[in-house]
Formats: C-alpha cells, sequence, structure tokens
C-alpha cells in the first residue's frame, strides 16, 4: 500500500477519501486555495499545503504546483477525487513522470473516454448503441443548422470535453441556436479550456441510468448495478436511487453487460461511471463514460456494501480484486439527496454565503457525506453542492420514509437551500410510483408545492419577524442614547463606544 | 405595537408587546396568545406557543437591512417596519427604485453585452454573471437607456450590488 496519499479535491469527497485512506492506515495530504482556508476538509487533516489563489486554475487545478507539493511532503499517490484534474490526462500523465501513483484509470483510457466523440466511436465499434450525433464539432453555424434540421429539433449541444452539465445546452429551434452556440462555447471555454461543441439529437422523455463499474490491472471488471439518475436541474443530477423503478432485472443485466464492454474496450482499471440514456420504449444508448469516482457512487456502496474508494485505493496499489461478479448483489434500496445551496424559487441560482445555523440528520439507513459545519462560509468559487444526504431501506418505500424524517429534522439556515424541494419530490405521486424520466421536473410544478408549504408556515415567519425585530429595535435604541449621553458625558467617551459595539442584535 | 412585515411581496401585520417578560401578539383574524421565547445561540431562537414548538433561524445580512428567517428549511428574506416608520416613510416621498440593476447574487461579472448610452428592449441581455461554475444571464426588466454602467468584466460583486443605472423614465 502507499506511503502517503495526497488528495487533490475540497468539499465531501475530500473528506470521503480521507477517512477512506485513514481507515487502510495511510497518511493524509490534503491543499486548500486562500478561499478554503478552515474548510472542513483541512481542519481535519493533519497536514495540509496552502495554494495561493482562489480561482481553481491556480488551485486545484495547478497540476505543476499539486506535483511539488506531493514530492515535498513525500506522498506517493494522490487521489484526484471528481472534478477538477480527475480525468485530466496530463495530470495522470505529470504523476507517472514522477514517480507518483494516480489513483484512477490508466491515461490511455481517460483519453479514450476524455473526448466524448471519440468515446462515441468506440462504443460503437464495440457494437454498444449511440445517440444520433455529429461525428466531429461544428465548425459553422450552418453546419449545425444543417444537422439539426436533418435529425429534427430538440437537439443538444455539448462539449467534447464536458462534464456537470457545463457547456451544455438544449436547443429547441433554429432561431434560440446561435446564442446557445456561443454561450455553450464561453461556459466550455471558461471550464475546460477547450470551446468545441457538437450536437446530438435530443431523445424524448429519456430516462439517465448509469452502470458502476470496478476494474483492477489484471482485467478483472465487475459491475456494480445501475443507478438511476433523471431528476435533473439544469443538466445536473439532484436525486439518485438505485435500483432504478424503471428497468426489470433483464434489461438491468444487460445494460450492465454493454458497460462492462466498454470498460473493457479501452482496458480499463479503477473505478468508472458508464452512462446511458434509456427511452421510453426501453431501448438503451450509451451516452459517455466518467473515468473517475461519481459524486453518486454512495448509492451504489450502500445497495452493493461494497467501499468503491477503497476499491480505488487497492486497485491503485496493483491489488487483484478477488471477487466474482456472482456474489455481488444489490439488495435493498438507496436514494441520494444532493443538497445545495441555491435559490430553488430563482431558477435554482446558487447562493453561496455563510451557514449560521446546521443540525445534520441521523437514523439507521441514513448517511450524510458533508464538507461544511456550523459557522462556515460557502465560497463562491465552487460547487454549490454542500451535501449528499443518503438514505437506505430494505424497500424503496422504506428508503423513502427515512429520507423525508431526515429531510424533516435537517437545519441548514443562512443560506438558500433545496432541502424542502427533495421533500416535496419525495412526496410527489410520480416520484412515490417511481414514473418519472428526466422531463420530471417540466413535469411537475414545485414552485406552487413550495409556496404551499412557504403560506403553512407563514404565522409562524411573521411572529419570528416581529420578534427579532422588536429585540433589535431595543439594542439601537439603546445606542442612540448612549449616543446622546457621549455629547453630554465628554469624560466617558472611551468606555461608552466599546459598549455601543456589545449590541445592535 | 403594531408590525407590517413583508414577506415575498406580500403584507401582513401583528400586533406584538411584552409584558411582564413574556411576549403577547395578536394576528388581524383575531387569534391571539402568549409565547415564551428562548435564544439558543446567537441566531437560533426557539419559542413556544402553548404546548406547540418552533425551531428558527433569525439573521440580519451584512449588505441590505433585511432580516431572513429560516423555519423548517424554507427562508424567508422579511421586512419589518412599525407602523410609525411606515408614516415617516411616506411623507418623505421615498420611492422603490425601478431604475437600478443589482446582482441577484454574489459572482464574477464575466462580461457586459451593453454601453452606456444604449437603448435596450425589455428581456434582452444585459450581462452575464459566473457564481459556482454557473453562468447567469441578467436580463433587462423594462426597455430603456443606459445611463451608468459601475462594473466591468471580470469584477467579483456582492450581493445586491450596483451593476447599472438606467436613466429614469
Amino acid at each position: 500500500m502507499f506511503k502517503k496519499v495526497l488528495i487533490a479535491n475540497r468539499g465531501e469527497i475530500a473528506l470521503r477519501i480521507m477517512r477512506a485512506a485513514k481507515e487502510l492506515k495511510i497518511p493524509v495530504v490534503t491543499i486548500h486555495s486562500d478561499a478554503d482556508i478552515s474548510a472542513l476538509h483541512v481542519l481535519l487533516s493533519p497536514e495540509s499545503y496552502h495554494l495561493e489563489g482562489v480561482t481553481p486554475s491556480e488551485t486545484y487545478l495547478n497540476i505543476d504546483k499539486i506535483i511539488e507539493i506531493a514530492k515535498k511532503s513525500g506522498a506517493d499517490a494522490i487521489h484526484p477525487g471528481y472534478g477538477f484534474l480527475s480525468e485530466n490526462e496530463k495530470f495522470a500523465k505529470a504523476c507517472e513522470e514522477n514517480g507518483i501513483t494516480f489513483i484512477g484509470p490508466s491515461p490511455s483510457s481517460m483519453k479514450a473516454m476524455g473526448d466524448k466523440l471519440r468515446a462515441r466511436e468506440l462504443a460503437k465499434k464495440a457494437g454498444v448503441p449511440v445517440i444520433p450525433g455529429t461525428e466531429k464539432p461544428i465548425t459553422s453555424l450552418e453546419e449545425a443548422k444543417a444537422f439539426a434540421n436533418e435529425v429534427g429539433y430538440p437537439i443538444i449541444l455539448k462539449a467534447p470535453a464536458g462534464g456537470g452539465g457545463r457547456g451544455m445546452r438544449l436547443v429547441k429551434s433554429e432561431d434560440e441556436l446561435k446564442n446557445s452556440i456561443e454561450s455553450a462555447k464561453r461556459e466550455s471555454l471558461g471550464a475546460f479550456g477547450d470551446d468545441r461543441i457538437y450536437i446530438e439529437k435530443y431523445l424524448e422523455e429519456p430516462h439517465h441510468i448509469e452502470i458502476q463499474v470496478v476494474a483492477d490491472k489484471f482485467g478483472n471488471t465487475f459491475h456494480l448495478f445501475e443507478r438511476e439518475c433523471s431528476i435533473q436541474r439544469r443538466h445536473q443530477k439532484v436525486i439518485e436511487e438505485s435500483p432504478s423503478p424503471f428497468i426489470d432485472n433483464k434489461l438491468r443485466l444487460e445494460i450492465a453487460r454493454n458497460g462492462v464492454k466498454i470498460a473493457k474496450a479501452v482496458g480499463y482499471f479503477n473505478a468508472g461511471t458508464i452512462e446511458f440514456l434509456v427511452d421510453k420504449y426501453k431501448k438503451f444508448y450509451f451516452l459517455e463514460m466518467n473515468t473517475r469516482l461519481q459524486v453518486e457512487h454512495p448509492v451504489t456502496e450502500l445497495v452493493t456494501g461494497i467501499d468503491i474508494v477503497k476499491a480505488q485505493f487497492k486497485i491503485a496499489a496493483g491489488e487483484k480484486l478477488d471477487w466474482k461478479q456472482e456474489n455481488i448483489k444489490q439488495s435493498g434500496h438507496a436514494i441520494e439527496a444532493r443538497i445545495y445551496a441555491e435559490d430553488v424559487l430563482n431558477n435554482f441560482n446558487p447562493s453561496p454565503g455563510k451557514i449560521v445555523g446546521l443540525i445534520n440528520p441521523s437514523n439507521p439507513g441514513t448517511r450524510i457525506d458533508t464538507g461544511v459545519y456550523q459557522g462556515y462560509t460557502i465560497p463562491i468559487y465552487y460547487d454549490s453542492m454542500i451535501a449528499k444526504l443518503l438514505s437506505y431501506g430494505e424497500t424503496r418505500e422504506e428508503a423513502i420514509n427515512r429520507m423525508l424524517v431526515a429531510l424533516n429534522e435537517y437545519r441548514l439556515a443562512g443560506v438558500k437551500n433545496n432541502i424542502v424541494f427533495h421533500k416535496i419530490v419525495m412526496e410527489s405521486k410520480n416520484f412515490l410510483e417511481g414514473k418519472y424520466s428526466t422531463n420530471f421536473l417540466n413535469e411537475f410544478d414545485y414552485v406552487s408545492e413550495i409556496k404551499k408549504i412557504r403560506n403553512e408556515n407563514i404565522k409562524n415567519v411573521i411572529l419570528a419577524a416581529s420578534l427579532t425585530y422588536k429585540m433589535m429595535e431595543k439594542d439601537i435604541k439603546s445606542v442612540d442614547e448612549r449616543e446622546k449621553s457621549r455629547w453630554k458625558t465628554s469624560g466617558r467617551i472611551e468606555s461608552i463606544y466599546k459598549n455601543s459595539f456589545r449590541l445592535l442584535y | 405595537m403594531k408590525y407590517e412585515i413583508e414577506i415575498d411581496g406580500e403584507n401582513f401585520e401583528i400586533e406584538l408587546n411584552k409584558e411582564d417578560g413574556k411576549f403577547k401578539y395578536e394576528f388581524p383574524d383575531g387569534e391571539k396568545g402568549e409565547i415564551t421565547l428562548m435564544e439558543l445561540n446567537k441566531s437560533e431562537f426557539f419559542l413556544k406557543k402553548g404546548s406547540d414548538n418552533y425551531h428558527f433561524y433569525s439573521y440580519k445580512k451584512e449588505n441590505n437591512d433585511e432580516i431572513s428567517i429560516s423555519h423548517g428549511n424554507c427562508c424567508y428574506e422579511v421586512k419589518v417596519s412599525d407602523f410609525r416608520k411606515r408614516i415617516l416613510k411616506k411623507m418623505s416621498g421615498v420611492e422603490e427604485n425601478v431604475n437600478r440593476i443589482v446582482a441577484p447574487m454574489p459572482g464574477k461579472i464575466v462580461s457586459i453585452n451593453v454601453e452606456e448610452g444604449d437603448e435596450v428592449d425589455k428581456d434582452s441581455v444585459l450581462l452575464v454573471m459566473e457564481a459556482m461554475k454557473m453562468e447567469n444571464l441578467l436580463k433587462s426588466p423594462r426597455s430603456g437607456k443606459i445611463k451608468k454602467i459601475h462594473v466591468k468584466s471580470g469584477d467579483s460583486v456582492e450581493a445586491k450590488a450596483t451593476l447599472l443605472d438606467f436613466f429614469e423614465e
């Protein structure tokens, strides 16, 4: 096993990796930007190095600096987490050249899958169905128009280097095309340093179903079944579950086999996720492969009992997985609710700020992966996901009920968040019946549901507001009074001045 | 004392008085009673209305005069004024400023699509902001002529910072 591991990430995933390393008795080194100096992943790690700056490119994407810190601290392995450098071929190569093990796949399989256009070609060759799309990035508006007219609107614009919904735009008609391409290119350039865009036909009512695979360096490739990730907003997942309520066992295994086929086609080792779209006729298409640990990996951990992060460490260290596919079981049901600091009623706009109150729920089958604490200020520079709340039950119903108990007890004050949004989704008819596609949010009037809940509470809010105001008013008045006396009695200025600061609230 | 409370643009009233260390309230619909308030932490409160329990957080944001209330994980931006102050405000003729575009959230200015002196239509994109990896298009709430732009591309701004002004109409 490794002498020491550097965790090149932040937030909840840095903590998840740190804990796996601690279990394996591997010493840990973390890194942090200016803005993250008192982040939880830093507070809980014994050794941590500062990267000057706040932007991702100065800090968590800074290959040279990170390699330098790894060498200085004596780390012989780097875990990249998800996002940031996790799918960066250059970084994987830089690790290799410096004698550091990159806890991930080989640079070549990363490269093959990193470019989504190349990945589509590869899947086609392996006999896995793909969605109709342009074979190359588009070079002109005319070309985009021609393709769109050929397959028909809606179409979806994608960045070959993309991920996390960035650079992605749904285009419903030709008059939106020009603006969408420009904005997708700009976002993609900012996020990935690459402004290429390609086009795919947009499937109607698709389900987003992905297969978790884990493979060692000896060609042993296993699937850990599927995750249903169809509930999305702004092309980003919000709720995931396993098993998928949409597919039967036969289809589940068929998709899983196709996932394994793709992993094998690139000689993949490490944990990885093969994403598929399944249309309403239950035909499935390869979408892309994520060659890294996935945000929603805990869903699979709960139903299979396998610690995916520890498996990553073992694989990277050259250990053989002595598993048998038939012994890997998907038992019970798990759901993940991503908790974002965002304003649901205002188009899910991010809402960074200080957390003034926090109580995390706990119960059998309840898990929280989070990187925040009471008093912590969520920076504006990084992702708005602040926690993953997971529930597990023997049945889907039990998992949903446990999720509801947890959501109701959760307290997160100071930043706007989507906890109530999750609650109303869990209680919605379509979710309860397991009948939903990626169109779920378009068909669900969550705004009215949230407003209903807000109105039920309105009298308490009025009381709370007037009480707060009354208390503040009293304090303000006392400052005024002291100020007055300050003019009258010039002798005691200093002590009065000191006093007037304590107050106000 | 009577208070007027604005929540999500809607106005409510409540009568609230402190007598013998207890708060007595009355809503316009006649509901009234006595409450005990406990301050658990800075910003964290526990309110008992008979046997009914309410746990809430209440805090002031640094950059504006609103109170935020978090109750049952719903966050409410609330403006409170007592009647005396409201009358004063009316007399001074202060009007809500509709000629100013402010940042809806903290973030970075990615690009500015207009220049001072430009005539813009309602819903045309004024500028692009980025926060937490998301691009947000700020659209014009009305048509009009741009008077002044207060930011430049690349600037980091706080929530509610003034971005640009329109000429008054």
